[in-house]
């Protein structure tokens, strides 16, 4: 009971913010709902036993990467309001491919399995469950991981040098 | 009873926001903020498709969405830094007139 209602609402909350991150005339206030949006997202992998997860979502996305945006959203020092001014028969195509889109991967994802039965086993997403999965069966994937974040790195420091 | 079906239609429901914001936005930055909740829903996905298999593989997978989400906004936001140090604009609509 607690948990359908805490569903409903984390539900609705992300999906208000994220309808303000992707309809807001201002970039910080996008860059804010984002911040609630990640929030929100972290409460629904509580509520589904996803511990570990929960936490790193909120440290990465909320701690790190939305600080990034509005540190650069402070840098160029974007304060103008974005003008709608979008012709009607765009607004009208995006609207269309943005409903479109879930209605065809849900009829692919509803008809291949049946989710209608609860989970069959209580999963425990601990850090320590977690971390036995990446450092074992997923060792090669999380050793290619910290390449990528080195090679994103030396990319982004390159990329934002000063010419002298 | 809430089912992980559940958590699939409200990930569909992110997705299509996000596509549309990606769509329809004019702005470099906001529209790597409406690919942040395109991230978003795939990992509620996976995180619910974990609870469906009943193993922690999804979640695994979701952490290196993570890392991998983290590391392109890094890169795309330098490219934008970028952009804005030569165009001083970084609208996609307009077209960069700066010399004339």
């Amino acid at each position: 009971m607690l948990e359908t209602l805490l569903f409903y609402f984390f539900a609705l909350v992300t999906v208000a913010a994220a309808i303000a991150v992707v309809s807001s005339r201002s970039p910080i206030y996008s860059t804010l709902s984002l911040l609630v949006t990640m929030f929100a997202v972290a409460v629904l992998f509580l509520l589904m036993q996803a511990t570990f997860l929960a936490v790193i979502h909120i440290v990465v996305y909320a701690g790190a990467i939305v600080v990034l945006f509005l540190f650069v959203i402070m840098l160029l020092g974007l304060k103008e309001r974005e003008q709608v001014n979008l012709k009607p028969l765009y607004l009208l195509t995006a609207l269309l491919s943005a409903v479109s889109l879930p209605i065809i991967f849900g009829k692919a994802i509803f008809s291949a399995l049946s989710y209608a039965s609860p989970a069959p086993s209580a999963i425990e997403g601990s850090a320590k469950a977690v971390g036995r999965l990446v450092f074992g069966s997923y060792l090669l994937p999380f050793e290619l991981l910290s390449l990528l974040i080195l090679v994103a790195v030396i990319g982004a420091v390159y990329l934002g040098r000063r010419e002298s | 009873m809430i089912t992980p079906a559940h958590y699939l239609v409200l990930s569909l429901i992110l997705f299509g926001i996000g596509t549309f914001g990606v769509l329809v936005r004019r702005n470099v930055i906001l529209i790597l903020l409406s690919l942040e909740i395109l991230f978003n829903s795939a990992n509620l996905a996976f995180v619910a498709f974990s609870k469906v298999h009943g193993n922690l593989d999804g979640q695994v997978v979701a952490l290196f969405v993570m890392a991998v989400a983290a590391s392109e906004v890094t890169v795309a936001l330098a490219i934008t830094v970028l952009l804005f140090r030569t165009w001083k604009s970084i609208r996609t609509d307009q077209p960069p007139m700066l010399k004339g």
